[in-house]
């Protein structure tokens, strides 16, 4: 890589990448910034033209209570955006492309800062820790975030549209890297004479990136194997979704689930009295509420392609179903078939709405 | 109100009634909820059977009609029209394919008789589910736009002229397209020339035509029967001119295939190679020579320039490589000419004559491949295989490559205008390429000529001739036209707006409303094809008569 700048950050990253942002503004490089912020005692994505209140800019929050791509999309989504830099992970930023090729947002004057990514921790445990434990305690990422491979730009072709990205990865704590990674994020840098070209620490960053991301590579397969075997068949599927009470907490956090109103809960399928119990005399029995998994075939149907595996579904299921590993297990799998990759690039069109003459061959004339 | 289902189970004279229990159907049939009358007859397609139909609807009062008998392709029609006569709507009607889907596939009739109780159990089970239809009548305007002035435009102009107005349109500044370029049009070598100028006179003296040379398309909107037209001189400082059509003729003509190909042939290097339509030209400049001036002594005539690139045969290269063969031996006496074929395309009552006549003459026919042109000492070598195995040369004085007919260079920029879609080769695509080779997917939007693919002056002249008599026979001057009624509707209150719908949209109809942030069917233009339907991943979208409720009922109701 022979662009890029080193950001010193002895006093953390949070405050570099605030430092960063407050001379954007102050350069009116951008009119404003969307950006985690920590708030009694929680984080939030803040929409924010204000320099002062960029010191308590997070970058990377240990939680997230709001998948980020429905930050941009309730902010784009009826267009006529001003001109704003995002700083978000990964995941969410490449939820916020899918989102624009399904019209849910605008990216047009969105400026995306990726920020290496430490991974999640789950919600509950993280909020239980708050309360009764010493803070020290060491706490698990979420299963798709111990699994995860693209948690950093460095050596990454399966994300392109990230403008400039934050690299901390294998620097020790006084410094950051920034990453132009379009043409956009290279004028950035430019107007801003920030231009070091600092070799060496991107080799270290790239180095260490490159390691983690093997040993991910392995564990997802690992996981993806261990869940494969889990939900294989009917009976395998029953086993992990009947526990599932319908509360549809995984749809309403999803990022890509964008329905106004869920087919699930719009009642099409649902039936008379009588013709459940016709039903039952068929079947031996009939469950109610019917069809759990019916919710949750839909949801890999209608998500899979686009799924991020950010991982949010799983963190607020009651019950703790696994179903982003699901998901990703399906996503892996779908996404193969038409070699698509979700939040690749805002120009790689959804394989739904993509006609090609010669496609799935393989079912054909069954 | 309470439903009064009728169900009529027909014999189908021995093809039903040969292989099913009809009697033991009627019998589980009729303890449904709803079922009024279940019956049996003989031949319910016959002219006593509708009359039977359309007595037991009145007779018993029926508010729905399921009809177990042949394919819905062959006889949905005939009982939805039996459901008007007897004052039922249409829709509220279901047929169950009792024949081909049973009665013909089972040997066994016990398993037949199950199978059928099965189906008519479905089709009851979705009419309870159906509601009533209405088709509408809108409005429409006769006129037509012919867009591009070729032998295809003008002689479809020349058709409908007698009946509406027509608007003919051409870039160019003069109608007659690349058939004014011919001496002669193979295979029957009649004067081409004479032919277009004969059309062309016919356009001049009919008041109904008007010709817009210079001038492009810029905007199409609207649908069949009613199509607003934007049009704009070459020079952009005119004012645009709106014109409204009822329907739209596609007859861009052809280009020939890319130089990319002619290249690799040393064309634009070596002297005196020229293809096929420089040669006409020439011929009919009275230009016909060598660049220098001298008359050639030989001639290499290549085929099938371009057309494994390009992965079709342009079907009259042959016959117009020979037709060059015999004007080029009247015009020069003692010139040797030969054809360097692949294979030889030489269908039709008139080709092969040509073909005698050009070998009579003295034309020698090489079949050859990987042929390769070079310069060498004031000639042109031909490297050619003969018979796929023996390298042989052959130097000649002239080179004419026979180059393969390409889709018209506008096709791309028409195409998204039109929302007709181009397939194989950039040529546009025919609503079905056997059964249907003038329509486009689009109602009211018709192709005639090289637009859909090559073809000679004759098939060209028929395509348009179908195309006025489509026209004539859908767009009758003050006659209203029916819309269909399955259309699809988005649910407003549904719709997010993503617009994957618009995606797989094959007829334009459907349109994204910005200030609502929804997309809209136009009703006129859905055809019913359920696209949007299955892909509107929020539900909006469904199609009228295949409701996700209908279509559920349904399937339950057959898998029970």
């Amino acid at each position: 890589m022979k662009k890029g700048h080193l950001l010193p950050a002895q006093e953390g990253v949070s405050q570099a990448v605030a430092g960063f942002l407050k001379r954007c503004l102050e350069e009116k490089i951008f009119d404003a910034v969307v950006a985690p912020l920590d708030s009694h005692a929680g984080y939030n994505y803040v929409l924010l033209d204000d320099g002062e209140l960029l010191d308590k800019v997070v970058a990377m929050p240990p939680v997230m209570p709001v998948q980020g791509a429905k930050a941009v999309q309730s902010l784009t989504h009826h267009g006529n955006s001003k001109k704003i830099a995002v700083v978000m992970r990964l995941c969410e930023i490449r939820a916020a492309v899918e989102l624009s090729k399904l019209r849910q947002t605008d990216l047009e004057n969105v400026f995306f800062i990726g920020v290496d990514c430490s991974g999640v921790i789950p919600l509950p445990d993280y909020l239980e820790r708050a309360r009764d434990k010493p803070k020290d305690t060491e706490l698990m990422l979420r299963p798709l975030c111990q699994v995860c491979e693209d948690f950093s730009l460095a050596g990454n072709d399966r994300v392109t549209v990230v403008d400039l990205h934050v690299g901390t990865m294998g620097l020790g704590d006084s410094s950051a890297l920034l990453i132009p990674s379009s043409a956009a994020g290279e004028d950035v840098l430019r107007q801003l004479g920030m231009d070091s070209k600092p070799v060496e620490e991107v080799n270290q960053w790239s180095t260490k990136v490159g390691v983690i991301r093997n040993e991910r590579r392995k564990a997802r397969k690992e996981a993806l194997a261990d869940i494969k075997k889990k939900v294989s068949g009917l009976e395998g599927l029953l086993e992990v979704f009947s526990q599932c009470i319908e509360c549809h907490n995984c749809q309403s956090v999803c990022p890509i689930c964008y329905c106004r109103l869920c087919f699930a809960d719009k009642g099409t399928s649902a039936d008379t009295a009588d013709d459940y119990l016709q039903r039952a005399n068929v079947a031996g029995a009939v469950r109610h509420l019917p069809e759990p998994l019916l919710f949750h075939l839909g949801r890999m149907a209608h998500m899979s392609l686009s799924c991020v595996s950010c991982g949010m579904c799983e963190d607020v299921c009651p019950v703790s179903i696994p179903v982003g590993r699901v998901v990703s297990l399906v996503s892996e799998e779908t996404r193969g078939i038409f070699d698509y990759m979700p939040g690749r690039s805002v120009e790689e069109e959804l394989p739904l709405a993509r006609f090609e003459l010669e496609e799935l061959t393989e079912v054909e004339d069954v | 109100m309470k439903k009064r289902i009728g169900v009529y189970v027909c014999e189908c004279g021995p093809n039903i009634a040969g292989a099913v229990d009809i009697d033991r159907v009627l019998e589980a049939v009729l303890s449904l909820d709803g079922v009024a009358v279940a019956e049996k007859y003989g031949l319910l397609c016959s002219g006593d059977g509708k009359k039977y139909l359309v007595e037991q609807v009145r007779e018993h009062g029926l508010t729905h009609l399921v009809v177990g008998a042949c394919s819905p392709k062959q006889h949905e029609l005939t009982f939805m029209t039996v459901c008007e006569e007897s004052g039922l709507n249409p829709f509220l009607f279901q047929m169950a394919n009792i024949r081909e889907q049973v009665a013909w596939i089972t040997p066994d009739t016990e398993k037949a008789t199950e199978r059928t109780i099965r189906h008519l159990k479905a089709a009851i089970r979705r009419v309870l589910y159906h509601t009533a239809l209405e088709q509408k009548e809108i409005e429409t305007n006769p006129d037509v736009l012919v867009i591009g002035g070729g032998m295809a435009g003008i002689s479809a102009a020349l058709s409908l002229g007698s009946s509406r107005k027509v608007y003919v349109v051409d870039k160019r500044d003069a109608l007659g397209g690349k058939a004014l370029k011919y001496e002669k049009s193979s295979p029957g070598m009649a004067n081409s020339a004479d032919v277009v100028e004969n059309y062309l006179r016919g356009i001049e003296t009919d008041e109904n035509i008007e010709v817009l040379t210079n001038t492009n398309v810029e905007e199409v909107r609207g649908f069949f029967g009613n199509f607003l037209v934007k049009l704009r001189e070459n020079d952009a400082e005119s004012d645009a001119r709106e014109l409204r059509v009822g329907a739209i003729i596609v007859a861009l003509g052809m280009d020939p295939l890319d130089s990319e190909v002619l290249s690799e042939y040393g064309y634009g290097k070596i002297q005196n190679v020229y293809t096929s339509l420089e040669l006409e030209q020439a011929n009919v400049d009275g230009k016909l020579g060598m660049s220098g001036g001298g008359k050639p002594k030989s001639v290499g005539i290549v085929h099938c320039v371009g057309r494994k690139e390009a992965g079709y045969c342009s079907e009259i290269c042959c016959t117009v490589g020979m037709k060059i063969a015999c004007y080029l031996q009247e015009k020069f006496p003692g010139i040797a000419v030969t054809e360097f074929y692949q294979d030889l395309s030489i269908p039709g009552r008139g080709a092969q004559v040509l073909y005698e006549e050009a070998r009579r003459a003295g034309t020698e026919f090489i079949r050859a491949t990987n042929v390769q042109l070079s310069e060498s000492d004031d000639k042109i070598k031909i490297s050619y295989e003969r018979d796929h195995d023996k390298t042989e040369e052959k130097p000649v004085d002239m080179v004419v490559l026979l180059v393969g007919i390409g889709p018209p260079a506008d096709a791309e920029k028409i195409s998204n205008l039109l929302s007709v879609p181009l397939g194989k080769g950039g040529f546009f695509t025919e609503e079905h390429a056997k059964i249907s080779p003038v329509s486009s997917s689009i109602e009211g939007i018709y192709l005639a000529g090289c637009a859909s693919g090559p073809k000679g002056i004759p098939e060209t002249i028929s395509q348009s001739e179908a195309v006025a008599g489509k026209i004539l026979a859908g767009l009758v001057p003050g006659r209203k036209i029916e819309t269909e009624a399955k259309t699809s509707r988005i649910a407003e209150n549904l719709c997010m707006g993503c617009q994957t719908c618009l995606d797989v949209c094959c007829y334009g109809a459907i349109s994204y409303n910005e200030t609502r942030g929804i997309c809209v069917v136009n009703e006129v233009l859905c055809k019913g094809c359920g696209n949007c339907a299955a892909a509107c991943p929020s539900g909006a979208a469904s199609h009228q008569h295949f409701t996700s409720r209908q279509v559920y009922q349904e399937i339950a109701e057959i898998v029970k």
